[in-house]
């Protein structure tokens, strides 16, 4: 989002003939709360940390404070190790907001042995046409993650994931 | 308890831009919906919004509709889950006794970038930062079932092709050009596997259904069908297991109750109408739904038995892909089941049709499934 503070509401122009464009930009400010700021301290010095369920033992990465299962609160934090697995992935062949230059593609990763899933960028593709992307990974393969030299406690210390060695 | 009828309804049709205020398509669409029912404004007793405030561009939308939706001093309620949802609630207000007369009203009328409203509704620490949106959803979840499964990209684009040629003898669709499944699979690539043509326009218009209960049915000429049965499921948020995710449990648990409290097995229904945002959706729906086996989901489009004029027709309409109204879709698809129980839509007279709304035009994390049964007859 613009860091820039704007009008919250702001009318650009009056199309004469039947439409009145007005846009948002208003600023929201989210508590990200102790179990989030706990998982971005960590990345920021390249610990992966999840939460466990104390009743059914799932761990859950990136972490949540309550096992939707169980419906108890996951308040057990573990180091999960530094892999995971690609279980869905998809390319976006459209320019979006900040995101980068399309194509690019987004993962839904396993971290570990969690029971829920991570989304990431996967990098490092070698492709000629953008159409291979669709069909150049594969559910089930293994994947890592590349840190950033500059890590500032976001979900971006992660640079990005790659495909296992 | 009362069963409850659909006394009527309307809708302006819809298009890629409307020149009309949301208070001017609500109140030409409600007045319309409130005659072809046979009742009056004064005999409203309640009035069930359906719609998200990001598509209308302002907040608490629905109170600057008051008037226009003849709701002025009668109990509303606003409804962020689809018109399925709306009208399962409003059955269950007519059930309950709390009102004999309700109507269900969604417009849409502003434009606004979907894609970019539905990455604002997603969580904002993991999800929001890469970008992730209603389209990257739908992404995911064909890039799943393609990668663990036999169907193919020609699979996703015949069946979006199939809704194309119903939607071209709907006039009341938006995209009625019959795209070929050829003409789908040549469209600029959007996500994945997904092409422009096999995902929705953002569409415009408006639709109102009126329901009632069954002593005000009795009093009315004719009504235009019955809601058998009604159920609704909601999913997590969090991205877990995928292959649960493509099990689709939220829209089996939806069909079971729905299914059980019409008192029918899935072979009882003649057609079916789906909001499906992507041809992976509407194939894994035959299988949640019972009318097929798990794994055949392809094979009743390749034999046509989901086809406009197949035994089983799906989305007669022309479905989401044809039609898109993000606030009014669920309301519409309701409107284009009863056509079918009266043969104004569709090829053939169906008895009884199946309604799948769902919330899933903001993207796929925690959605909420409705399924509905219209039938011809009162139970």
């Amino acid at each position: 989002m613009d860091t820039e503070l704007d009008e919250s509401v702001s009318t650009e122009e009056v199309n004469p003939e039947y439409k009145y464009p007005f846009h948002w930009d208003l600023d929201f400010s989210l508590n990200i709360g102790e179990v989030n700021r706990r998982f971005f301290d960590e990345l920021e010095e390249k610990r992966i940390m999840g939460t466990r369920c104390p009743e059914c033992g799932d761990v859950f990465v990136p972490p949540q404070s309550v096992c939707v299962e169980c419906y108890t609160k996951a308040d057990e934090w573990v180091e999960v190790e530094q892999k995971g697995i690609l279980e869905s992935y998809t390319v976006c062949f459209f320019e979006f907001r900040k995101m980068p230059e399309p194509p690019y593609v987004t993962g839904v990763i396993r971290v570990g042995d969690s029971a829920t899933c991570m989304m990431h960028f996967i990098e490092e593709i070698e492709y000629d046409d953008p159409m291979e992307l669709v069909d150049k990974l594969e559910k089930g393969q293994a994947v890592e993650p590349v840190w950033a030299d500059d890590r500032d406690g976001d979900i971006f210390d992660m640079d990005h994931w790659r495909l296992a060695e | 308890m009362t069963d409850v009828a659909v006394a009527g309804y309307a809708t302006s049709g819809f298009a890629g831009e409307t020149d009309k205020s949301g208070n001017e398509l609500v109140l030409e669409t409600n007045m319309a919906a409130l005659e072809n029912a046979g009742v009056t404004h004064e005999d409203l007793d309640t009035v069930m919004f359906t719609g998200q405030d990001p598509y209308d561009g302002a907040a608490i939308s629905d109170g600057q509709k008051i008037a226009t939706s003849a709701a002025y001093r009668k109990p509303i309620m606003r409804i962020q889950s689809g018109g399925g949802v709306a009208i399962h609630q409003a059955r269950a207000k007519i059930r309950s006794g709390k009102a004999d007369v309700v109507t269900v009203v969604a417009a849409d009328f502003v434009t606004a970038d979907p894609t970019t409203l539905s990455w604002s509704s997603h969580e904002a620490l993991y999800h929001r930062p890469f970008g992730m949106n209603n389209r990257q959803s739908y992404g995911f979840f064909t890039q799943n079932y393609l990668d663990g499964s036999d169907v193919t990209r020609e699979d996703l684009a015949a069946t979006a092709a199939k809704n194309y040629e119903a939607a071209a003898e709907n006039p009341t669709a938006h995209r009625r050009e019959g795209y070929s499944t050829e003409a789908v699979l040549d469209s600029d690539p959007v996500v994945g596997p997904l092409t422009e043509l096999m995902l929705g326009p953002m569409s415009y218009g408006a639709a109102v259904l009126v329901l009632v209960d069954e002593d005000v049915a009795a009093e009315l000429d004719e009504v235009r069908g019955w809601v058998g049965g009604t159920g609704q499921a909601t999913g997590k948020y969090k991205y877990r297991d995928m292959d649960d995710r493509l099990h689709q449990p939220t829209l089996r648990d939806a069909a079971s109750t729905a299914y059980d409290e019409a008192g029918i097995a899935p072979d009882d229904v003649d057609a079916a109408e789906m909001a499906t945002y992507a041809p992976s959706f509407e194939l894994l729906g035959y299988e949640a739904l019972d009318f097929c086996a798990d794994g055949e989901g392809p094979s009743l489009v390749h034999d046509g038995t989901t086809a406009i004029d197949g035994p089983l027709p799906v989305n007669a309409s022309g479905g989401p892909l044809a039609t898109s109204p993000p606030n009014s879709g669920g309301v519409y698809r309701a409107i284009a089941a009863c056509q079918q129980l009266e043969g104004e839509l569709g090829r053939q007279n169906a008895d009884r049709v199946l309604l799948w709304d769902n919330d899933m035009h903001l993207g796929e994390p925690a959605r909420t499934d409705a399924v509905l049964i219209f039938e011809e007859a009162s139970a």
